[in-house]
């Protein structure tokens, strides 16, 4: 996946690392005029050479600096800009997921997914492309220049590789398992954190502070158990490194002096060697380095990678030779039509069975029933986040298969249960990233009685909501909902139970709103007998079936939990809604 | 939201370094130990090049005389002492791990323990996912340099100090070299710590700000899918990733500059040391084997001095993570209970609000002049349209905040001179906004009470009619939920916190639009249970469903923050006003 969003950088990564190894070689080879100077200019006695090849030296090092410096910069642009990508498409990507895409993977997953492991990859790349590139080089370097000095000598080097690379691959072989057990511990405190924020009200009022506190520590202790248990195993990597390391720098040193007594080498190189030696010694520690910050990157890679290539939910899909252009509504053909539609979530028992209904334009649909009987699924259908097990949907004639996506959005206002709102100004939460001017937020706003609370903030359309909209009341957060639904105009709303919080009176004045301002087709959920009297039918589901459907008398008439709701709600006398006007 | 990182000073890097220490402090004895292994590891691994330098010079580098025997015994020796350190060193490692993961534990757990401490003014206006990075990501940056950073700055300290006095004992005028390095590398050093931190500082912060962002989005996720709008949301988080990365951006390349610029340093001296080397070995006062052995120790020398760079960059960043945990930590937690409070025991259950007035903001009064009096047992209802401060109540009587002015009291004791948690166990609760965690429902439902058996949690679900929905669930009452399941609806996680309150026997009840998300019918057959519930307690129930408070002994209409009518039912209707009038549109 790296490599996908590197590419397009290729020409800078490139140049950078040239520019790296040139600085990198120009510091490379100081040693090397170190041992020219000790071996064949001192022996000359030359103190102007001395100085000279002195000057020189310093002018590499100098040289070397403003390489780096440049490669460096050049580094964190490319680092920051990939990542930026890589954090914008997943940012994308995780908007794009479907709604059983969704559930699948969590919410808060994809959040740490978005935030700590684009920043673990982050810290990869710009060591990579900074350190990385160095340490090899000087490795490289390192090993070229022990072979330019001396080959025999440097066959020792060669040597050491088989078990130096057995110790790599030993170490990390059993470390990697290791890391991404510290992610699941990480992920599971997290958890707990999440939810205490959340629940901070109820674990304060049952006492329960120091439970919490107490769940937390155990939680706490598997990340440190977990974390110590890696870092271990990696702690074992330097040690067996230097030590094969520096076995080999004794054989250096006693198969050079019998080298030196032979005459086949000068002291001043196996002096320049032993640098090289060190140098070679501390670029691995430094690739090690990096390899640590890569193990943790490729756990952190691997769950990016995930979402990024997660296909597009083919059941989402519009193949262009099915779709159908949208016709404008008509009052003989219904906005939508359920033809025995059954669903299931996970494919086991029926969430809705056998659901038939079809709206026309201006009219309204009421939804009632138990809490998980199925109204909600209703309205998530409709919108395609899930496809029917069996039967059919059509919008305006047409099947809700062959709608682009985009056409069918345009079509509805919503407003789901408990909606979201989010830290921003009013205006933003209700204008929803749409084309709209003040003005029509302002009467959309009107018509969801949110006006009238609005004067009282601070700089109304400007007012600041906390973030999820904590500084409102849950009637004000409805009504603000419920603006950005009216705000688009929308040719069919849909409202899941978006009123609840609403006082009676408001909610007869919003209700009054929409009949005199709109003529749209509404789809309304709700628990207030009131809110659906006047709906022209009315579904009463029981577990995921319509027990009744029809308009508010014939409930009455033939649905007994309907009447028994009407009797709590309204009082006994109620029996019709010709009745119920003379309610005292 | 509020950021106190404004707030921030350059002097709180002291401040945060000071705290930073006294974590460190508890493991005082760890840490000496952790020191002395360093130091004898080190002082190894400084003997090394000495002694390969009289390898070399047994080489007869000097005299022209090959001793071999020596050579060798010079480098196994060599190789003894590198081992050693080597050795050691992992010892130190796994010391330091320990060391360091002990106090990040700690760290954490006391953030934890804060958060869940402070009072909800603070939790209300945060965004959870800046709170969660504090834990998950400061506190990980703090821990990543601790378990190097200690390691580093105890071998550097004692590499250089060790390498300085190994080449002043070769060579004093070459050792003067390093007396023009040493300032410089401190002043660059302290000039770039000065300029780096705020650009740390502002990246530490500029990426909670995009957390929270991204947390607070992706909530939303299902509705913007619903309104087409993703591409909206994708150019509004642009604005943050980008700003977030340019935040990063700066300061990563000012952290560049520092490696490239110590080694800068390090390089001339070695050119320098090569050069005077050169030239004393010339003047004869010096051995060939002695320059290498200079040159080794100079290499180590000047190998600390280049890490210094890094370990800038390193503790950086962990202190501008360590300030944000920090501040959290300094934010104060409820005030603690007076002296002397008392314990509120055998509650009869009488509230009294007494001239009481809040605001949650200064100058925006939710509540005025307010005053009530319920007697025990008595059920109390709340009415009036939203954002009239009923929920504020709730909110005083459990002291999750406490008025600016007035008192309330429960049998007589003012309730700021009371015990929360006795004041608080005196309630049960419901509220509309339902939470539940990750456990076995039993462990939801017995929350308040853990003791309970299972049979009591049984008779809880059952009052609460959630019980056929439980037993139909794979695991039954064991069976694993969480906040954020799908598989309950918004009304099977109420009714599960309505059995949640069941379960406890407290004087007092709270119910916060309890059955909100409970269809009607179900609300029907928990009518019972829930009349149960109110039986034999003070009870404060706030509803929109006039039908549910109809018993109720007294009816408060609240409007802004005060109650303007209050009575019976039957008085209310009586009285033809705006109580009426809300009836009437229950039926409009």
């Amino acid at each position: 996946m790296l490599r996908r969003y590197v590419a397009p950088l290729r020409g800078r990564v490139i140049k950078n690392a040239v520019i790296k190894t040139t600085g990198t070689l120009l510091e490379v080879v100081l040693p090397t005029i170190l041992a020219f100077i000790v071996d064949e200019v001192t022996p000359t006695r030359d103190t102007g050479r001395i100085v000279f090849w002195g000057i020189f030296m310093a002018g590499c090092s100098i040289a070397a600096w403003f390489l780096n410096v440049a490669a460096n910069h050049m580094a964190s642009r490319t680092a920051s800009e990939v990542v930026s990508n890589i954090r914008q498409d997943l940012f994308c990507r995780s908007l794009d997921l479907s709604a059983r895409q969704l559930d699948e993977i969590s919410v808060s997953s994809l959040e740490s997914r978005l935030t700590s492991d684009t920043y673990v990859i982050h810290r990869f790349l710009s060591a990579t492309l900074r350190m990385g590139i160095r340490s090899l080089l000087l490795f490289l370097g390192g090993v070229f220049f022990c072979f330019y000095l001396s080959w025999r000598l440097a066959l020792v080097l060669v040597v050491l590789v088989i078990p130096l690379f057995f110790v790599i691959r030993f170490v990390f072989s059993r470390a990697i398992p290791k890391f991404r057990q510290v992610q699941i511990k990480v992920d599971d405190m997290v958890q707990v954190i999440r939810e205490n924020i959340r629940g901070i009200k109820v674990s304060k009022a049952l006492n329960k502070t120091q439970f919490e506190q107490e769940r937390y520590s155990v939680v706490n202790e598997d990340v440190r158990q977990a974390e110590v248990a890696a870092i271990d195993l990696m702690a074992l990597m330097s040690p067996l490194v230097n030590i094969l390391l520096f076995g080999g720098l004794t054989v250096v040193l006693i198969y050079g002096a019998h080298l030196a007594g032979a005459g086949l080498v000068k002291t001043g190189t196996i002096i320049a060697f032993m640098s090289y030696f060190i140098q070679i010694t501390n670029s691995l520690l430094g690739l090690n380095r990096m390899f640590n910050i890569y193990n943790r990157s490729v756990a952190s890679t691997a769950r990016i990678t995930e979402v990024l290539d997660m296909p597009v939910d083919q059941s989402q899909a519009v193949p262009a030779a099915e779709a159908s252009v949208l016709p404008s509504a008509s009052p003989d053909v219904p906005e939508v039509i359920f033809r025995h539609v059954t669903f299931s979530y996970l494919g086991k028992q029926n969430d809705l069975e056998d659901i038939s209904f079809a709206l026309y334009p201006g009219r309204t649909l009421g939804i009632m029933g138990a809490t998980g009987s199925g109204k909600s699924t209703i309205i998530r259908l409709l919108l395609r986040q899930y496809d029917v097990t069996s039967g059919e949907i059509q919008v305006r004639g047409v099947p809700l298969k062959e709608v682009p996506a985009a056409e069918l959005k345009a079509l509805f206002g919503i407003v789901f249960q408990n909606d979201f709102l989010f830290g921003d100004t009013v205006r933003a939460n209700v204008r929803f990233g749409r084309d709209l001017d003040d003005d029509e937020l302002m009467t959309a706003l009107r018509h969801a009685q949110a006006d009238d609370f609005l004067a009282d903030k601070d700089g109304g359309l400007d007012f600041k909501l906390a973030s999820k909209g904590v500084n409102l009341s849950g009637g004000q957060k409805q009504r603000l909902l419920l603006g950005r639904a009216l705000a688009g105009g929308p040719d069919v709303l849909l409202l899941d139970d978006a009123s609840s919080a609403l006082d009676f009176k408001t909610e007869a004045r919003l209700r009054g709103a929409l009949r005199r301002h709109y003529e749209t087709t509404t789809i309304i959920i709700a628990q207030r007998i009131s809110s659906v009297r006047q709906a022209d039918e009315i579904l009463f589901l029981e577990k995921g079936r319509a027990i009744a459907q029809g308009d508010h008398d014939h409930l009455m008439a033939v649905c007994e939990p309907y009447r028994e709701i009407a009797h709590m709600q309204l009082g006994r006398t109620s029996r019709t809604s010709a009745d119920a006007r003379q309610v005292p | 939201m509020i950021t106190e990182e404004k707030r921030a000073k350059p002097k709180d890097y002291r401040k945060t370094l000071r705290g930073l220490l006294a974590y460190l402090r508890r493991e005082w004895i760890m840490l000496l130990f952790a020191f002395s292994l360093i130091l004898v590891s080190n002082v190894l691994a400084l003997w090394g090049p000495q002694l390969s330098g009289q390898a070399i010079d047994a080489m007869g580098g000097n005299s022209g005389q090959l001793n071999i025997p020596l050579t060798v015994q010079k480098a196994l020796l060599m190789l003894a002492a590198y081992s050693g350190a080597a050795i050691l060193n992992y010892a130190v490692t796994r010391l330091v791990v320990r060391l360091s993961q002990r106090v990040v534990k700690r760290m954490r757990q006391d953030t934890f323990n804060k958060i869940v401490e402070l009072p909800l003014a603070y939790i209300d206006t945060r965004q959870t996912g800046d709170l969660v990075s504090r834990i998950s990501y400061d506190l990980d940056v703090v821990s990543q340099s601790l378990t190097h950073d200690i390691i580093q700055i105890g071998a550097s300290v004692i590499t250089v100090v060790g390498s300085l006095i190994m080449m002043i004992r070769l060579s004093l005028d070459l050792s003067l070299v390093f007396l023009l390095i040493v300032p410089a590398t401190i002043v660059f050093t302290i000039y770039r710590i000065r300029k780096t931190r705020p650009l740390f500082r502002k990246r530490s912060k500029k990426l909670g700000e995009m957390n929270g962002y991204v947390e607070e989005i992706l909530y939303g996720q299902k509705t913007i899918r619903a309104y087409n709008q993703e591409e909206h949301f994708a150019s509004e988080f642009r604005v943050r990733n980008i700003d977030s990365m340019d935040a990063y951006f700066k300061a990563d390349y000012q952290a560049s500059m520092n490696g490239p610029s110590v080694t800068l340093i390090s390089n001339i001296s070695l050119a320098l040391v090569s050069m005077f080397g050169a030239l004393l070995f010339i003047a004869g006062r010096f051995s060939l084997g002695n320059l290498t052995a200079f040159i080794l120790y100079s290499r180590r020398f000047s190998g600390p001095i280049n890490e210094v760079a890094a370990l800038i960059a390193e503790l950086q960043s962990a202190l501008s993570a360590a300030e944000r945990v920090f501040t959290l930590l300094a934010e104060p937690a409820e005030p603690a209970d007076k002296d002397g409070a008392l314990d509120l025991t055998d509650v009869k259950g009488e509230v009294e609000f007494d001239q009481v007035s809040f605001a949650y903001e200064p100058g925006k009064p939710v509540i005025r002049n307010l005053n009530l009096k319920a007697k025990a047992q008595s059920l109390t209802a709340v009415v009036g349209p939203t954002g009239a401060g009923k929920t504020t109540l709730v909110n005083l009587l459990m002291r999750f905040y406490d008025p600016q002015a007035g008192e309330i009291r429960i049998d007589g004791y003012p309730i700021q001179d009371v015990t929360r948690s006795s004041l608080r166990q005196s309630f049960a609760m419901v509220l509309q906004d339902t939470w539940l965690f990750q456990g076995s429902i039993r462990d939801n439902i017995a929350y308040g009470k853990p003791e309970a058996s299972l049979e009591d949690v049984k008779r809880a679900a059952r009052a609460a009619h959630i019980d056929a929905f439980i037993e139909a669930q794979p695991n039954g009452y064991d069976t694993i939920i969480s906040d954020g399941a799908t598989n309950l609806s918004q009304g099977q996680k109420q009714l599960l916190t309505i059995a949640r309150a069941m379960l406890l026997d407290s004087p007092l009840l709270i119910l916060d639009e309890a059955t909100s998300n409970v269809d009607s019918r179900t609300e029907i057959k928990i009518q019972d249970a829930m009349n149960k519930l109110i039986e034999g307690r003070t009870s404060f129930v706030i509803a929109h469903r006039l039908s549910t408070i109809q018993n109720a002994d007294t009816i408060l209409l609240v409007s802004d923050g005060e109650i303007i009518e209050q009575g019976t039912h039957a008085e209310l209707l009586a009285n033809k006003g705006a109580y009426e009038d809300l009836y009437r549109a229950q039926f409009a």
